[in-house]
């Protein structure tokens, strides 16, 4: 079934680095992926996006027409793509940086990403924090999933992120039941 | 004890009648006889050759090498021992099978599946410019190429790339480079050169969103008819276009093996949208790949007989490889003045391609076989048609597509077909419409463009939309229309007799008493003396008289395009290390268009002796001003006397970093010979400027109207570098008002060989340095 994954954010908070983290992730599972990401130096300075499509098929079309999975690390990245959700969408937000959610049909999952990477005494895990949450709700990645391949991607600082992605697995567990 | 005296002959088939030998010979051998030969000159002869001291001079000093002392000629010498070359016995190329370097499933961008792909190809060259979106090429090449024993190299621009991918070539290297719509536009003179030359090479092209800087983080196809058309000539090309990043690695290979095939560059288009995207791919462990065919000694160049590709020897294989961008003939040699020449040339550097068409076209026919509406589209849109059929297909709607894999040779006869049984033709593109003119040019139904100009990929819901809506509408009141034909008008001309047979010889085309002919000299016998193997040595010029020298050389030569010489010779020398490289250029083409890459070659600091031939003008386009010409002088475009100071060649090249720099006027040829012997044997990059007026173009403009007047005045002005030493600044400013003061460079680098001395005008107002 074609799936399409947006993660927005702004320049620095891994956004790029959580898309080709699932990206592969999926990869290594078995799915046909694209992933498209932004470029230049708003991208590294401004609002930063990555887009993860599942595809059904090699040839198909390889960017996002309707958002299935939005996960949203600050108000800008939510405001750009929340309109492109549908009933059947799932929305993921930080909810420290994301404060004015309107109401919308998509399903909404608040994650504290940032505040419990700070716990873990890291701030710039909170993507991963997110990585585990989205995982966890939408059953797309074992836990098992996960933890390969940031062991392969993160090498130089695996612990924090193999931490902080249980930490988001844990809190996309709570939303499940 | 005085020496056997020699016997002096004079080759008047080869004398120009300059006055020379008139002048110059310190034992007055030569005068004037009153006999007038055919060219209409008073023939020059040794008439008093008892007074000779057998000081050879003359062998220097005779720029067509016409003295001939004892029946011996240098040039002849030469010309002989090029018969005598051994030839690389074998003959090489075909298919093979090679092993991949990343096998298995890997997920990749587009870009990295295009480096990749080249390397497993056999691309062990690779220049380029950073430009976004193909940058990433760059970075997979240079992380890898120094384990397989490749080159990557970054260049100072596209251009310099280019001609750095020509002279790879040349050498024997499968070249590529990567860039986007800008940099390909600054490509395009070394493209022709390599079009008209039938180099094997690929160019990446990721587009982006055009004109200008336009969006340099968009998308887009904007480049789809400058791929073809660009180059001026209109040379047949093939243009690959792929579209997903598994296509993309297999279409590099065939990249590959198109371009060692059919001896031509192969376009690969990608854009933004697939360079950038990232995907699985699949790579096999094993590939085929073609490497281009060298048969010994069956000429290098097209046409031939049966219009099939040429044999490609590279440098160094002893075959007197003589490249150059003029009309040429099937060895290389110019042929510019032959009208026939140059018609059998392009004609068939076009069949060539043309007549492989079936081979070549490789389109998709996705669901048209009940088509009523036809999509014609290539790359990242073809993805978004696909999606859009589909959907469309779900709607009752009969819709179909040609993706395009190959955009030129345009696969006309598919476009025909298919509009034939459909009943529109549908073109989205991420341009204003580019590809629909020439789709409409061979479609029998309507076609209709659904340009998209901003940047961004086709959504496949606007081109469904477009089918839902306007589209069906459009066409159903429109009959039947005729592609326009091409009137092929029958063979005529005018009766010419046979084409001259012309091949590469001694005889220079230059003045009467041209400099060219005394460095011609100098060189040779310096190799001479060196004793190094002819096969071995590479001379790359640019354009100009200066550059037309190496045509008549002993050796591998290259007429590259303007200011480009350089560059060119550092391809060939990172792609075979084991041969002695020679740039032979003059003023304008080094220092005026080519400085900046004059300037980067000597930063490079590579093993190749660059040969600077200072006219002080432009020779051959008529002597107009150039960043050499002395203050005050006239040229044909400064009439009232230049206005702006030149620039000082040895400084600028000690400047940039040069590790060994000279200067030295053609009126000393025993120096010079001497200079040159330390230049070409030295290990890094050598400089000489060499100082000699064009006599056509500055002299008779400046009150130096012979050759020896010429002489005497350099030598007047010339100080040795030992001299130069001893005498205070202030005597020297006097005695040479144009002197410039280098001497704090001579204490500092003990390497650097300074022959100071600086060619003063004759104009009393000439002064480089205002007087204090």
């Amino acid at each position: 079934m074609r799936r399409e994954i947006v993660i927005a954010g702004f320049g620095g908070q891994g956004i790029q680095r959580l898309g080709g983290t699932l990206a592969k992730a999926l990869d290594n599972k078995g799915f046909l992926i694209s992933l498209k990401s932004n470029y230049g130096p708003e991208a590294r300075g401004g609002n930063s996006f990555s887009q993860v499509v599942v595809k059904e098929s090699l040839e198909d079309w390889p960017e996002v027409l309707m958002v299935d999975i939005l996960v949203a690390m600050s108000q800008e990245g939510y405001n750009a793509w929340i309109s492109k959700t549908s009933l059947e969408s799932k929305v993921f937000f930080d909810v420290d940086l994301v404060k004015t959610v309107p109401p919308s049909r998509a399903r909404q999952y608040p994650i504290p990403a940032t505040k419990v990477a700070n716990e873990l005494g890291s701030q710039i895990v909170a993507n991963m924090v997110m990585f585990g949450a989205v995982a966890a709700v939408t059953g797309l990645l074992s836990l098992e999933n996960l933890l390969v391949v940031i062991k392969k991607e993160a090498r130089k600082f695996s612990d924090v992120n193999l931490e902080a992605v249980k930490e988001g697995y844990k809190l996309g567990g709570m939303f499940k039941s | 004890m005085i020496g056997k005296m020699p016997e002096i002959r004079i080759d008047q088939g080869r004398c120009k009648g300059c006055d020379l030998c008139l002048k110059l010979c310190p034992k007055e051998v030569f005068q004037e006889s009153q006999e007038i030969g055919a060219k209409g000159f008073r023939l020059r002869i040794p008439e008093l050759s008892g007074q000779c001291s057998n000081c050879g001079l003359c062998k220097y000093f005779c720029p067509e090498g016409a003295i001939i002392l004892d029946s011996e000629c240098l040039l002849d010498e030469f010309w002989q021992q090029l018969q005598q070359i051994k030839k690389a016995s074998q003959a090489r190329g075909g298919w093979r099978k090679v092993k991949t370097l990343h096998p298995g499933k890997r997920f990749i961008s587009g870009n990295t599946a295009c480096a990749w792909a080249a390397l497993d190809a056999g691309c062990r060259f690779f220049a380029g410019y950073p430009i976004t979106p193909a940058s990433e090429q760059s970075y997979e090449m240079e992380r890898l190429m120094p384990h397989i024993g490749g080159v990557f190299i970054q260049m100072e621009n596209e251009d310099a790339s280019m001609a750095a991918l020509c002279g790879s070539s040349l050498a024997g290297a499968k070249p590529m480079t990567a860039t986007s719509d800008p940099g390909f536009e600054r490509m395009l003179e070394n493209l022709a050169f390599a079009l008209t030359n039938e180099l094997p090479m690929v160019l990446v092209v990721a587009q982006r969103t055009s004109p200008s800087t336009g969006r340099p983080t968009g998308t887009g196809s904007w480049l789809v008819r400058g791929a073809r058309w660009g180059p001026h000539g209109g040379t047949e090309h093939i243009v690959l276009y792929p579209s997903t990043v598994q296509e993309m690695y297999h279409y590099t290979i065939k990249a590959f093996n198109l371009a060692e095939r059919f001896r031509s560059p192969v376009i690969l288009m990608l854009e933004a949208s697939n360079a950038h995207l990232e995907e699985g791919v699949e790579i096999p462990q094993e590939i085929e790949v073609f490497d281009r065919i060298y048969i010994p000694e069956a000429p290098p160049f097209g046409p031939t007989e049966d219009g099939t590709v040429p044999s490609m020897p590279r440098f160094g294989d002893g075959e007197f490889l003589k490249v150059t961008g003029l009309t040429h003939n099937e060895r290389g040699v110019p042929c510019a003045n032959v009208p026939e020449v140059h018609e059998g040339l392009v004609k068939y550097q076009r069949r060539k391609i043309v007549s492989k068409i079936e081979e070549l076209t490789d389109v998709e026919e996705y669901l048209l076989d009940d088509a009523e509406i036809m999509i014609v589209a290539y790359g990242h849109t073809a993805r978004s048609a696909r999606w859009a059929i589909k959907e469309a297909r779900k709607k009752g709607m009969k819709v179909g597509m040609l993706n395009l894999r190959t955009l030129y040779p345009f696969p006309e006869e598919k476009v025909k077909e298919w509009s034939k049984v459909t009943k529109c033709v549908l073109i989205p593109e991420m341009n204003q419409g580019q590809l629909f003119y020439v789709v409409r040019e061979s479609s029998f139904s309507p076609v209709i463009s659904l340009p998209q100009p901003d940047g961004e990929s086709i959504d496949p819901r606007r081109i469904l939309h477009f089918l839902e809506t306007m589209g069906g509408k459009y066409y159903q009141n429109i009959t039947h229309i005729l592609p326009p034909t091409i009137y092929d008008p029958p063979e005529w001309r005018e009766e010419k007799g046979e084409i001259p047979e012309v091949s590469s010889s001694p005889q220079t085309p230059f003045c009467p008493g041209c400099g060219l002919g005394i460095l011609r000299n100098c060189l040779l016998k310096c190799i001479q003396e060196m004793n190094w193997p002819l096969e071995k040595i590479v001379v790359a010029s640019g354009i100009g008289c200066t550059a037309r020298l190496p045509n008549h050389l002993p050796f591998d030569s290259a007429n590259t395009t303007h200011g480009y010489p350089i560059p060119f010779a550092t391809g060939v020398k990172l792609a075979q290390p084991d041969l002695h490289v020679i740039v032979i250029s003059g003023d304008g083409d080094l220092f005026d268009i080519g400085a900046g890459l004059t300037i980067h070659g000597a930063r490079r600091n590579l093993p190749i002796s660059a040969i600077c031939f200072n006219n002080f003008v432009f020779g051959m386009t008529g002597g107009q001003v150039a960043a050499t010409t002395p203050l005050g002088a006239v040229t044909s475009t400064t009439t009232t006397g230049n206005k702006r100071l030149p620039l000082d060649l040895v400084r600028l090249m000690l400047g940039a970093n040069a590790k060994y720099v000279a200067r030295c006027p053609i009126s000393k040829p025993l120096i010079l010979k001497g200079i040159l012997k330390e230049a070409l044997c030295f290990d890094g990059f050598s400089f000489v400027e060499v100082v000699s007026p064009c006599l056509m173009g500055y002299g008779r403009r400046n009150e130096l109207s012979s050759p020896s007047q010429i002489w005497q005045k350099l030598n007047q002005a010339y100080v040795a570098k030992e001299m130069a030493q001893e005498i205070s600044e202030t005597t020297l400013r006097k005695k040479f008002k144009s002197f410039l003061p280098f001497r704090e460079e001579v204490k500092t680098e003990e390497l650097w060989q300074i022959i100071y001395g600086r060619f003063s005008s004759l104009k009393e107002y000439v002064n480089l340095i205002p007087e204090e």
